[in-house]
């Protein structure tokens, strides 16, 4: 076995060449992991779960088509990854078999920027904060602002269906998608471009969109760019509760005056993010210190102490009547247009007794939108862990399901959620949390619990389990509850693509 | 009759399942008009190791007539959805909604053509655009399909306003059709009524200079209602670009528009139809034989109307938009019977110069089951 295992190795090596292919023990413990906090606190404790046993990085898809052929072969496990910022364990090397990450770094140029039909045409291994900047630079915008833009790739964002802050303009990454190209896991390398979406009636892309890796691998896309807004303007209302503040959001969305980005913060996220102003002011108290030390600087033995009672944060947390602060951020090429956009938009916050809070709020979201993920390894050094979850209903459930799934996971984590990613007929919640136990069983026990609790909620109550960060293995159970009879359609879409099961095995309905 | 068929059709009766066996096909036609027959059927299917066919074809030999649902229709204004039984007909709800100050409102040239259009026909059309990218086509705007598959299980998508879970399965349900599911319901997003909708009108001799208007609004996002765009019968007067925008109290769009319209060169013109004229004309057009489809870049609006003035010197071509999105739009041109199929080959080899910004669709493969795509073949073969 291992003899043949080093000649598929070999036959790698002459493929790529030797510095492109590593089974290293650095790369191969930097690999067997993405974002997803299970396995941070796995790592955290010293426990290595999976492993894969080679790193391939092609430099096109010629050689990710012959990857693919060698795959099949030998019956391999292939891992697409792009930059590993995951965070649901979508990139962990499962499989029984050998399991070989395909790392598409090297993919990584813009190939054509068509400035008439504004479409860019890149490859999936660009990562987004550069590739965001070189379009700044000749005036125009992707428009995709996720939070974790300076660490994940066009690839990782199509794989898993991302959304980037800005998304009521510019909409999902699913949205901007013109095309798409791929290596599907029978090797055949397929251009949707060549399809137009009128002969068949449908678009292929969003079938391969949010398939993580189980049907091919993504290696380019053409998505549609704008022209960089000119006019910006910045709001900010604080509401008496999420009722008043999510009735305006959804006014605001079905009058088309959402704007560009739209946030609604619950009382503790709003106390957090108003505190600041408060502190210069130095008007500080016991109970703002708590949360604050949450999100800014704080002590590990500080922080250890807090996050051992969630139950006591979270019962703190429900004296906070603050209110809920909503920020809105309209931008656009035609000033009149986007000064509209903007008063319309206060007087529905008004209509529901938003008192309006200035620019201020909303320009500081701005100047610190990606900081927020980068305050999380404070809490794993001090024995804690944090994790994200981000769920969608329709208005007329959203409020409840907030409450709902608040209910559920209070007393084993300390947790707050803002809403953020509207649309006319609904809203995506998104909930941080955050616990410690004293060693490894204890902190997966309670982790596990936390995600079993809530999404036995969200799909009781008829939510998605996803919105934007995908599935992965952290979410795959939920989904097979969500969608019931359904897994046949993963089925087929799996036989047709890839019918010897060498795509990225064992996540969605595949098979180990 | 088959043995297993035979005893299949008996099970089918003690259960109380409305079916019959045709002596001239060799075929049991089952009909179920609730929830509760399906679920008598699908432990029979899985016994007898049979599978549900929803179209009688040469293959199938258990075929199911599917009368669930047949009027329902709900209204979730709050979150701005309809939810209508797959029999219903698209007139019905666009009745009750309007009642409610609510409209389906995508612009489908061919669904306002019909009145007695179900919600089951237009699942089979759902990829007739919109003349609204914002819009976008019928399958942009469902939210979720309920059905029985071929193995007599129901099955709900679930019902969100966006999700990050796995490919689109709506979109596979509606591109695999009746060779993997029968629908019993839709869910679709719906808008607001708008009553106050103006129309202007502009022409230039130039086609370009209308396409390129298109492109402009497009991609400057000036919210408009609609656009249209259409060669007249009268070959000596200019092409006409019509643009629907609301003035419902909400932000006047006209001197954004004439603005950016003005700048690719075409003239605001006295308006030349209304709203319903406009409609009733591509309901019209669409019904043309002898067309093609002409899918472009924006990039190439220059190159797409050098073609179309080359083919037109020698024979009158009529042409009109059918639909526009971010980056590119389509037109259909009607071609003259005789010779359709010259013409369209010369098209054709000067379309294929452009490989990659304008492609050339025939109209007449309309339907997803004539087309003979590898990809879409292996999808519907994989399905069985």
């Amino acid at each position: 076995m291992e003899r043949d295992f080093h000649k598929i190795k070999k036959s790698f090596i002459s493929l790529l060449g030797e510095r492109w292919v590593s089974d290293k023990s650095r790369d191969i413990t930097f690999y067997n992991r993405d974002l997803w906090p299970r396995e941070v606190i796995s790592s955290k404790f010293g426990v290595f779960r999976h492993k894969p046993d080679l790193i391939l990085w092609p430099k096109d898809e010629k050689e990710i088509a012959e990857i693919v052929r060698i795959a099949n072969e030998n019956r391999l496990n292939i891992i697409p990854f792009g930059a590993g910022s995951g965070v649901c364990g979508a990139t962990v090397p499962t499989s029984s078999v050998q399991n070989i990450i395909v790392d598409i770094k090297r993919m990584n140029r813009i190939l054509n920027v068509d400035y008439q039909s504004l479409i860019l045409d890149v490859e999936a291994g660009a990562i987004g904060f550069p590739l965001e900047t070189q379009l700044n630079n000749k005036g125009f915008t992707l428009g995709h602002f996720p939070s974790s833009i300076y660490c994940s790739s066009v690839g990782g964002w199509l794989a898993a269906r991302s959304a980037g802050q800005e998304s009521s303009k510019y909409g999902k990454i699913e949205d901007m998608v013109v095309s798409l190209r791929a290596v599907t896991g029978n090797g055949e390398i397929i251009d949707t471009s060549d399809i137009i979406s009128s002969d068949i009636g449908q678009d292929l892309n969003q079938l391969f969109i949010g398939s993580e890796g189980t049907l091919g691998i993504i290696y380019s896309a053409c998505l549609n760019i704008s022209y960089l807004p000119k006019f910006k303007t910045y709001s900010s209302y604080l509401f008496k509760n999420i009722g008043h503040g999510l009735n305006a959001i959804r006014e605001m969305m079905q009058n088309d005056v959402g704007g560009t980005v739209i946030r609604l913060y619950d009382e503790l996220d709003s106390f957090i993010a108003l505190g600041h102003k408060k502190e210069k002011e130095k008007k500080e108290n016991i109970l703002k210190k708590y949360f604050e030390d949450l999100n800014g600087d704080f002590s590990d033995i500080f922080l250890k102490r807090i996050l051992s009672f969630p139950q006591i944060l979270n019962s703190l947390s429900n004296l906070i009547t603050q209110g809920c602060l909503m920020i809105i951020l309209h931008s656009g090429n035609e000033n009149d247009y986007v000064k509209y956009c903007q008063i319309t938009s206060q007087k529905i916050a008004e209509k529901y007794g938003g008192r309006d809070m200035g620019e201020e709020p909303a320009k500081r979201w701005e100047k610190n939108r990606y900081s927020i993920s980068y305050k999380q390894p404070r809490i794993f050094y001090a024995g804690g862990f944090v994790d994200t979850m981000e769920i969608a209903t329709t208005w007329d459930r959203i409020e409840e399901l907030y409450y709902e799934v608040k209910k559920v996971i209070q007393d084993k984590a300390f947790l707050m959620a803002h809403f953020s990613h509207a649309y006319q007929d609904g809203c995506s919640i998104y909930f941080t949390f955050a616990s410690r136990a004293e060693n490894y069983n204890d902190a997966v026990k309670r982790y596990d619990a936390v995600w079993k609790n809530a999404l036995d909620t969200v799909i009781k109550m008829g939510a998605t389990v996803s919105h934007h960060h995908g599935i992965g293995i952290s979410k795959a159970e939920h989904l097979r509850k969500q969608i019931g009879e359904q897994t046949q359609l993963f089925r087929i879409l799996k036989k047709t693509f890839d019918p010897n099961n060498i795509m990225n095995r064992g996540k969605f309905f595949s098979e180990q | 009759m088959d043995k297993v068929l035979n005893e299949f059709f008996e099970r089918l009766r003690d259960e109380g399942v409305q079916s019959h066996y045709s002596i001239n096909t060799g075929k049991i036609y089952i009909s179920v008009s609730k929830n509760e027959d399906t679920d008598k059927i699908r432990p029979l299917l899985k016994k007898y190791r049979l599978r549900l066919s929803f179209i009688d074809s040469a293959n199938s030999n258990v075929i199911l007539e599917n009368r669930i649902g047949e009027n329902d229709i709900s209204v979730n204004s709050e979150s701005m959805l309809l939810t209508a039984g797959a029999s219903s007909t698209i007139l019905q709800a666009e009745t009750m909604l309007n009642n409610e100050g609510l409209t389906i409102g995508y612009y489908f040239p061919p669904v306002l053509a019909s009145e007695s259009m179900t919600f089951a026909d237009w699942l089979k059309n759902s990829h007739i655009p919109s003349l609204n990218y914002y819009n976008r086509d019928l399958s942009g705007n469902i939210r979720g399909i309920k059905g029985i598959f071929t193995d007599g299980s129901r099955f709900e998508t679930i019902n969100a306003p966006r999700m990050a879970a796995g490919p689109d399965v709506i979109r596979l349900l509606l591109l695999a059709g009746q060779n993997l599911f029968s629908p019993t319901g839709v869910t679709i997003r719906i808008n607001k009524l708008k009553n106050d909708i103006n129309i202007l009108s502009f022409s230039s001799q130039k086609i370009k200079n209308l396409f390129s208007a298109l492109a402009s609004l497009a991609l400057k996002n000036v919210r408009i209602e609609f656009a249209t765009l259409y060669t007249r019968e009268d070959e000596h007067s200019d092409p006409v670009l019509e643009i629907g925008y609301n003035t419902n109290g909400l932000y006047d769009f006209k001197n954004w528009i004439i603005r950016t319209v003005n700048n690719e060169g075409a003239s605001l013109i006295n308006t030349v139809s209304d709203y319903k004229m406009i409609r009733d004309r591509l309901a019209h057009l669409t019904k043309s034989e002898c067309q093609i489809e002409i899918h472009a870049k924006y990039r190439s609006i220059g190159r797409l109307s050098d073609i179309l003035k080359q083919f037109s010197q020698n024979v009158n071509l009529k042409s009109y938009l059918y639909r526009y999105e971010k980056g590119s739009f389509s037109i259909r041109v009607i071609l003259p019977k005789d010779p359709y199929s010259q013409i369209k080959d010369n098209i054709l080899a000067e379309c294929s110069k452009y490989r990659g910004d304008i492609r050339l669709t025939e109209c007449s493969k309309s339907s997803s089951d004539e087309i003979p795509l590898p990809i879409y073949s292996r999808i519907i073969h994989s399905c069985s």
